[in-house]
């Protein structure tokens, strides 16, 4: 799948700016830093970034969460998302 | 007129009567269990439970010995419990959510010969500083507990002659002292709590699927998931669902007709509606417990899937729920009326009953009442008097006949489902090096939101206050402490207002709001 023109360059930041705002230090953040295994994140605060990343780049993003993801996973489903919402017929829901 | 529990015979074991029941219903062959892929049939439970059974004496486990089971909600977990009742050997589930501390204390203070894990907790326990420890079976790695079941042949082992009123399995709850506690429930525990709740409350029946996000080792999840399905010969879905996506992605999947949530999820649940939608055209019904349910969830849930939540209150100690609220005549805001079978009251300090819409405390007689904690006398004896418990929370009653959760007579509170102590969070706080006093109290504008833990703190001479010393004492509790009991507010006061002993005075606190 080509990202080229899609990708934002601001998703790190902006999920970054999330957990910190969840009251996550900053210095822990790093791309690859596991949501659960290293921040311990707990279902409401996985829930409050989903309504964050809605509020502030305007994508859906569901971040299921049976497995564990790193802050770069956690960017290419947002990436996914917002290709998808900027290509509706390009049949990636 | 006679008791559920005098209806069983004395010589009875819970487990062979689930299991025969429903398996002689013609269930054999309807599904008993989802779990990922996967179904059981109660034929194939049966089978599992009958070869779990084999697997304990084969490790030489004797009646009255205690089995650990710290393990997700799997077909595993199930199989285990069933099949150590089925030898009167005592089954301990302990949540996975458990801290590493807390799950090292259980295991020394039930004493378990035999622990049931995975991989990763056996790593983290490592060394397990129980003596009493004899035996470890893994779910996963090189012999997974499921294979060890399979290898097993078919033979039917004899179940124990358990009485009716003898222990059949403890479920830990958190204390005031932040030491779990055991609670010992009987064989006839879960039965009564089937016909009282599941059956004459919750009219479940054979065509059910029930969901809980309430995992087994809770006495909610144990009621919603384990022997309430089986009670009706329904089925039931094994979840590791974490959080409100994997929710609507399981509701989706598997389309079940009860749903038994938690406050902090149906919140949740609804906050999601626009990125994940629920299907929730299977649902016939709702149920929360474990916290108040904030009357606006209520109505915001019935607005958006035109059902109501069916919400209860019960306590570990009563194994599940004793008020509810009856389908197709809740009240918002209560817990609900007594399930049949349980005697409710509110009495003042004196003892006496309290008159609607009196404040007082919350007593409850029923005869899935705990036999006590575990080695607990002192807690137990200022908890019991004959078949009624002190619960500690604060209620009223109106003309309706509908109790409402006021406050608790401790200072314990619960946030996500679970029991949080001030004093715990006030520790940690303590440590902070610009905090001279802090007190942690919960907030949730009477009810109407879900509770939040504030912090009041008062400052060092010298210090203060800002908005950044607010996010770094949120940060510094949420870095020492599990995320959900991290103060969301904090409030600087120059002093804290103490009562004549010197404690600390919540109760004026409260008043700063």
């Amino acid at each position: 799948m080509s990202e080229a023109d899609d990708t934002p360059i601001n998703s790190i930041d902006t999920l970054k700016v999330i957990l910190t705002d969840l009251g996550i230090p900053e210095e822990l953040l790093h791309p690859e830093t596991w949501l659960h295994q290293d921040l311990q994140l707990d279902s409401t605060e996985i829930v409050e970034i989903s309504l964050g990343l809605k509020r502030r780049l305007g994508v859906s993003v569901k971040l299921e969460s049976r497995q564990d993801m790193t802050l770069t996973q956690v960017c290419h489903q947002i990436e996914a998302a917002q290709f998808a919402q900027s290509h509706p017929h390009h049949g990636i829901a | 007129m006679e008791s559920i529990s005098e209806r069983l015979p004395k010589v009875f074991n819970v487990a062979a009567y689930f299991l025969e029941s429903s398996l002689a219903a013609e269930n054999s062959q309807r599904v008993a269990l989802f779990y990922q892929d996967k179904t059981y049939t109660y034929s194939q439970l049966n089978c599992f439970v009958q070869r779990a059974a084999q697997v304990f004496l084969n490790f030489g486990l004797e009646q009255e010995n205690r089995v650990a089971i710290l393990l997700p909600d799997t077909p595993e977990l199930v199989f285990a419990f069933w099949g150590a009742i089925w030898l009167g050997i005592i089954p301990v589930p302990i949540n996975t959510a458990c801290s590493v501390d807390e799950v090292q204390y259980i295991l020394q203070d039930s004493r378990a010969k035999l622990l049931i894990t995975t991989q990763d907790w056996q790593a983290k326990l490592a060394p397990i500083s129980s003596a009493f420890l004899q035996h470890r079976l893994l779910q996963d790695g090189e012999t997974p507990f499921l294979s060890l079941l399979t290898q097993q042949a078919d033979e039917a082992v004899p179940c124990a002659k358990t009485l009716r009123d003898e222990p059949a399995f403890w479920l830990y709850t958190s204390g005031s002292t932040g030491k779990p506690k055991g609670v010992i429930h009987l064989h006839q525990s879960m039965v009564v709590c089937a016909e009282n709740y599941a059956k004459s409350t919750l009219k479940l029946h054979r065509e059910d699927i029930t969901y809980s996000v309430a995992n087994m080792p809770f006495a909610y999840g144990l009621g919603n998931t384990l022997y309430m399905p089986m009670a009706v010969g329904s089925a039931t879905i094994l979840s590791d669902a974490s959080n409100a996506f994997d929710i609507v992605a399981d509701i989706q999947r598997y389309k079940p007709t009860v749903f038994f949530g938690i406050p902090s999820v149906y919140a949740n649940l609804l906050a999601v509606q626009e990125i994940a939608p629920l299907d929730a055209s299977s649902l016939r019904l709702c149920v929360s417990a474990a916290e108040q349910l904030p009357e606006s969830i209520w109505r915001q849930w019935q607005e958006t899937y035109n059902q109501e939540i069916c919400e209860g209150i019960g306590t570990t100690e009563f194994l599940h729920i004793f008020l509810s609220n009856p389908s197709g005549a809740c009240k918002p805001g209560t817990s609900g009326r007594p399930v049949p079978g349980y005697e409710v009251q509110v009495l003042d300090d004196r003892g006496h009953p309290c008159a609607a819409g009196e404040i007082g405390n919350l007593v409850v007689s029923g005869e899935s009442l705990m036999l006590g904690y575990w080695n607990r006398l002192r807690e137990t004896r200022q908890a019991l008097y004959g078949t009624t418990m002190r619960t500690g929370d604060k209620y009223q009653f109106d003309a309706d006949g509908y109790f409402k959760f006021m406050g608790r007579q401790d200072d314990l509170f619960k946030v996500n489902g679970q029991w949080v102590s001030p004093m715990e969070i006030e520790d940690v706080l303590h440590q902070h090096p610009q905090v001279l006093e802090v007190a942690i109290v919960p907030e949730s504008a009477d009810g109407e939101q879900l509770t939040q833990v504030v912090a009041y703190v008062s400052l060092k001479s010298g210090q203060t206050p800002s908005p950044e010393l607010e996010v770094n004492l949120c940060q510094f509790a949420k870095q020492r402490l599990p995320h959900f009991k991290a103060p969301k507010v904090v409030r600087f006061v120059e002093h804290l207002p103490r009562t004549p002993t010197g404690k600390i005075h919540r109760k004026a606190i409260a008043n700063y709001r």
